[in-house]
This record gives C-alpha cells, structure tokens and sequence, in this order.
C-alpha cells in the first residue's frame, strides 16, 4: 500500500509557540510514604505562600487556595492565555493517620512541600522477641 | 543585578535537547505592549540556575531540568508530576531586538520581556 505523505506549510508569525500546551494546568500531587512520614508535594506556581490554606482533617489533607491572576498592562493585548487562575482545591488521603500537631510545610519555586509525621501508632517498630 | 534575574545566553549550533518527549510543555502567557512582548511559563520545581532560556536563529527556546528528588526519599504512592523538566520553543520574528531581553524567575514563573526593535516601536510624530 502506498502512504502519502504531505507537507504541512510552516507559517511562522512573531512569536508563535512551537510546542502545543496540553492542557495540564491542575496542581499536580506526588505522595511519597517513609517509614515514619509522608511527604505531599504540590505544583503551585506563581501562588504566594499567603494565598495556601492546608488542613487535615483525620486522614484527608486539603490544600485550596487562590493563584491570582497576572493582570495585563494599560494598553497591553493578550497574544496567548494558557496558565490558569483562580481557586484551587485539591483533597488527598493520606496513607496513615498523622500527628497533626507536627506537620510542616515550605513552599519553594513554585512547589509546595508539605512533611506529616505518622502517629506514633503507625510508625514502624520493632517487637523484641522474648 | 537581583537574584531571581535569569541570564540570557546566547548559543550557536545547540543541539535540541536530549529525549524531548520527557519534557513537558509549560504553559504561557504571553502580551504585547507597545514596547516589548512578556511571557510569562510555569515552570514549578525548577531552579533558577536550572533554567536556559536559550535566543538564535528566530527562536527562543526555553528549558528547565526540575529533579524531583523527594521521589527518591520513600515509596511514591501518588504521582502525577511527569517529566524531566519542561521545555518549549518560540519562533520570534524580525521586530524584536534580541540585543534586549529581561528574565527572572519568581515563585516558579519565568517572565521574559523582549523589548521590540526601535524601529517597529509606535512612535508619535510631532507637528511643526
């Protein structure tokens, strides 16, 4: 079978992206487990620390809050608005119960890091053999 | 100088990056004043000397190495950050002035200004 294969035109307009954006604009979570805490880190770019509200409640941990819109410019025209703003809110069980008066929290580059120290019931220990 | 200002290089012949599927692509925001475009991508986790921001031959290229290294710490239950790092390329045309390009990098957004050319500037005529 003959595959045709045709040539797709270039047009190359100032500032065109190259790459499409996809889409994903979400505050995406990973959840790493330790022996004896969990660390939830959270993409939250262009968020001020100030504007992150966490709470846990039981197992489920919350993370909301708002990313403010950067505003245009007098006079300034949008040429391409892909990155998101506005609230966000995200809930997440936790793998373990938590001792919740130990949890801490930093927000670096954009990324928030939040460290949940297991309750002591669910910590790893090790049972002397008699 | 501040801290967060990212350095704009300028390189020849660089070869386009290793694996670029596993970056992925920022999004951006991108608007045009009467002096300069600005765009602004999210570039969450990366570093300010882990970003290039790369001008030659009518393109801007844009790359950030992020090394999520809690995924090393313990067991990754939940994942959802993909990728290497990201990357995204723009074609830039004649009006801009690449002798003339502001970067920094803040709360994990890169903004880049990229002031037009003298003469594609608007400019106003006075009257005799």
């Amino acid at each position: 079978m003959l595959v045709r294969f045709e040539r797709i035109p270039m047009v190359r307009p100032a500032l065109i992206n190259v790459a499409e954006f996809e889409g994903d604009n979400g505050a995406a979570i990973d959840l790493v487990e330790r022996p004896n805490e969990s660390i939830v880190v959270v993409e939250l770019p262009g968020v001020a620390k100030e504007d992150v509200k966490i709470s846990l409640e039981g197992e489920l941990l919350t993370i909301k809050g708002e990313r403010k819109a950067s505003g245009l410019p007098d006079g300034a025209r949008w040429i391409r608005s892909e990155r998101s703003s506005g609230e966000f809110f995200r809930t997440i069980q936790l793998p373990h119960p938590v001792k919740a008066d130990a949890v801490s929290a930093e927000m670096v580059n954009g990324v928030l890091r939040i460290t949940l120290p297991k309750a002591e019931e669910a910590r790893p220990r090790e049972i002397g053999i008699k | 100088m501040n801290n967060d200002e990212v350095v704009v290089r300028r390189e020849h012949a660089t070869q386009p990056p290793v694996a670029e599927e596993q970056y992925r692509v920022p999004a951006a925001d991108v608007y045009e004043t009467s002096e300069a475009f600005v765009l602004m991508l999210d570039l969450p986790g990366a570093m300010r000397e882990s970003i290039s921001l790369t001008l030659e031959s009518g393109e801007m290229r844009v790359k950030a190495d992020v090394k999520p290294l809690h995924r090393q710490e313990g067991t990754l239950l939940f994942n959802e950050m993909q990728g290497a790092g990201f990357f995204r390329a723009f074609s830039i045309g004649d009006g801009i002035d690449t002798g003339n390009v502001e970067a920094r990098f803040e709360q994990g957004v890169l903004t880049v200004k990229l002031f037009k050319s003298e003469d594609v500037k608007p400019r106003e005529i006075y009257i005799n």
